[in-house]
């Protein structure tokens, strides 16, 4: 289940406790389970949202992470189970911009 | 949690359990998220002082009020009840079945659901969820000054054809917006609104319903098409001023202010160094502002003593009597009032602005990773900030930490921060360690605070620690906590609201728990026992044990007597000192220091109470609050047992410690 290293960097894919502070990426895979999976999902970590990077703690943990409107903290042993890619960025920018879907 | 007697004094001990309704009157539920501003709608509709701040997970037991609206020309009575703050309605959490439950079972007349307009999408998804249980729903669009300043714009009409029922623009903070809000409810609760695509709305949301017992994944899926659907929901009514829809839209609602005081606030080298300069700060601004206030509280006591005494004799009241209630309870009172009111008058208000601007949060997010090793989470850092203005609070205040376990250990720890009770007793006993009779600056009395409260922290972690490796073990659990982005305090509005609650909740645990404690140790320094009084007697029998710690009995007994309030420690122990029968009046620093040093005090001395003080058992409100709170005696126990022991043992090393060197 794990994704290695070296893979990921070839596609852009890397775990969001990865991310730099700023860098924005798309989420791909939930590899939590339970609570924490509940939790995540509930508060918009989910495949297809976007996620940025926008805090870091002084001490390195937790980390701030803009989703879905709101910006939340997440401690890098919760964040590692998030797999985020940042290859597809501009496609998917364009694809909100469009109405794509209809309320209705 | 709010520092208001309502969530700190005897109204957090009352459990929401029914709901009361005598007069029978339509009740309508505010649901939201934590931290949109649901409770500033809920307090400017029904007047209530329930207190709000600026970070989630505040309000647990539901709160109801009667509000007042205007339907036409005629003038109505709504019961509205504040619904704990949720993202959705999953039973599977605590605060979010509450909600469910609510909204289910009693079945309200009408649900105004609270959302973010600088924040839709992650607002939305709970009036969606809403919806699902009823069609009779209103959606408060609250903050759109924040939306404005953020140069974010909702076209509400469009969003409220699209779901048929009513979206009202709203900043509560400034009274926008309420009326209009109030005559939708009613429109909704007379089928006025297009009843017809509301019903569409509600069909369609019930797939976005968590259920219970639901099959593995069907939540999931329900949540995150939830999500999607608030996404399309919003396509084209909501837009950024700053040009192109996509990318900004993702910075939604934060803003450049909010960024700018983050990059300080959680900076690599600021955070701590800020953290650290606004302690001191509160704490200097605390000790400046309550020095007068206390001297005028005392001459002003000490007038109504008198006048008391006067009333009493007139009242022929026999003179054993009318002592033990002027100089025995009244006194005791007097005490209490005028070291705690003036400090927890000031702190708590810049401590609530703090709150209100957003910056508790902050804290919390920089100090996680500490907590987090001794088996916490940041929050913690909240609640022992809480406690610095009431140890009861802080424990009230645990409420905002999910997991039990965490919360027990932050629960039994908190009276390990000394409260504003202690303060002057700490800022007295430091300059005279340190100054002898000559005292100090104040300048130089807040870094004294700061450097205990610091040490205090520690002990307090490495307890944390310590319960979390042997009776609350168990496994780490997930630290999430949304970080909200800052708003401008309402400073004026804050200052008084904050000073008032706490002023009446200060007189009236004054009265309930220094008055007849008052009683208790007048009868203890003026009834005849042996060869003396039975106060004399109990400072001998607790001597021998003292001295093992560097204390001496009266010092010991003082702390036993002053387990009601720790206001009143230092004045019986200079009581017993002078061995007189009452509290003195006041004591000059050079008069406490002549009569401590009379009486034995040694530097070693100074250092063992001042570090008793910091580690003893909690006062009574906060002993009982520890058992509401953590639900049983034995927790209350093992609270006045842990911090007393770790005192314990602090105090013989350090005694060994002196009396191997000098």
């Amino acid at each position: 289940m794990g994704k290695k290293r070296g893979e990921g960097a070839k596609t852009g894919e890397l775990r969001m406790s990865e991310l730099a502070l700023g860098a924005s990426a798309r989420i791909t895979a939930l590899e939590a389970t339970g609570e924490l999976r509940r939790r995540l999902v509930e508060l918009g970590f989910f495949e297809g949202e976007h996620a940025v990077k926008v805090l870091e703690s002084p001490l390195g943990d937790p980390s701030g992470y803009l989703v879905c409107g709101a910006v939340t903290a997440i401690r890098n042993a919760d964040a590692e189970k998030i797999i985020v890619s940042t290859a597809c960025e501009e496609a998917d920018a364009a694809e909100r911009g469009e109405e794509g879907h209809k309320w209705v | 949690m709010g520092l208001t007697s309502f969530s700190a004094g005897r109204g957090a001990m009352r459990e929401f359990e029914t709901l009361e309704n005598p007069e029978k009157l339509p009740v309508v539920a505010l649901a939201g998220k934590a931290n949109v501003g649901k409770s500033t709608v809920f307090n400017a509709l029904t007047g209530l002082k329930q207190h709000t701040g600026n970070w989630s997970g505040k309000t647990v037991s539901l709160a109801s009020g009667v509000c007042r609206a205007r339907e036409g020309e005629a003038e109505k009575k709504l019961l509205l009840v504040d619904l704990p703050g949720c993202r959705s309605l999953d039973p599977a959490s605590f605060e979010e079945g509450i909600a469910r439950d609510f909204l289910i079972k009693s079945a309200p007349e009408a649900v105004v659901a609270v959302v973010n307009a600088a924040s839709l999408e992650s607002s939305l998804p709970l009036a969606l969820q809403v919806l699902a249980l009823t069609p009779k729903v209103v959606i408060c669009l609250n903050l759109i000054d924040e939306a404005e300043r953020s140069g974010i714009s909702v076209d509400h009409t469009l969003l409220s054809a699209r779901l048929g029922v009513p979206v009202v623009p709203c900043a509560a903070r400034n009274g926008v917006g309420l009326s209009a809000l109030t005559e939708a409810v009613f429109q909704v609760m007379n089928g006025e609104n297009d009843t017809e695509t509301a019903q569409k709305t509600h069909e369609r949301c019930a797939a976005f319903l968590p259920r219970e017992n639901a099959e593995s994944g069907e939540n999931e899926a329900a949540a995150i098409a939830c999500q999607r659907d608030c996404s399309r929901l919003i396509l084209g009514a909501v837009r950024q001023a700053s040009g192109d829809g996509g990318e900004s839209l993702k910075k939604a609602g934060r803003g450049s202010f909010t960024e700018r005081l983050d990059r300080i606030a959680a900076g690599k080298w600021t955070a701590f160094p800020i953290m650290f300069l606004l302690l001191m700060l509160v704490f200097y601004i605390t000790i400046i502002g309550a020095n007068r206030p206390s001297e005028l509280l005392f001459s002003a006591f000490s007038w109504a003593e008198k006048l008391l005494i006067r009333l009493l004799d007139w009242l022929r009241v026999a003179p054993w009597l009318r002592d033990a209630l002027a100089l025995g309870m009244f006194r005791t009172l007097a005490w209490v009032v005028a070291v705690m009111l003036p400090p927890m008058a000031i702190f708590f208000p810049l401590f609530t602005l703090l709150e209100d601007l957003g910056y508790l949060p902050r804290a919390a997010f920089c100090l996680d990773r500490c907590f987090a090793c001794c088996g916490s989470c940041g929050k913690q850092a909240l609640t022992i900030s809480m406690g610095f203005g009431c140890n009861a609070a802080g424990v009230v205040g645990c409420r905002i930490i999910s997991s039990r376990r965490e919360r027990l250990a932050a629960m039994l720890t908190n009276s390990f921060v000394p409260c504003n009770g202690r303060f002057p007793m700490l800022i007295t006993l430091v300059s005279l360690l340190i100054a002898g009779g000559g005292g100090l600056s104040p300048l130089g009395s807040a870094a004294a605070l700061a450097a205990l409260i610091v040490l205090a922290v520690g002990v307090s972690l490495a307890v944390t620690k310590l319960l979390s490796k042997t009776l609350f073990r168990g496994e780490t659990s997930s630290f999430l906590m949304e970080l909200p982005p800052y708003r401008p305090p309402k400073i004026a509005q804050v200052l008084i609201r904050s000073m008032l609650d706490r002023t009446l909740h200060v007189l009236a645990r004054a009265a309930i728990v220094a008055a007849p404690a008052g009683l208790i140790i007048y009868a203890a320094a003026n009834i005849r026992l042996g060869g003396g009084t039975l106060l004399s007697e109990f400072r001998a029998l607790l001597d021998p044990f003292a001295r093992l710690f560097g204390l001496d009995g009266a010092i010991l007994a003082a702390f036993i007597l002053g387990f009601p309030a720790n206001e009143i420690v230092l004045p019986i122990l200079l009581m017993i000192y002078t061995g007189g029968g009452v509290l003195a009046e006041t004591a000059s620093g050079a008069e406490l220091f002549s009569i401590l040093t009379a009486n034995g005090w040694t530097a070693a001395t100074f250092l063992a109470v001042i570090l008793f003080t910091l580690f003893h058992w909690p006062c009574s409100t906060t002993c009982l609050t520890i058992k509401k709170e953590a639900g049983g005696v034995k927790w209350m126990l093992l609270g006045i047992a842990l911090p007393t022991v770790v005192g314990l043992i602090i105090l013989g090393i350090v005694n060994a410690i002196f009396s191997a060197f000098v």
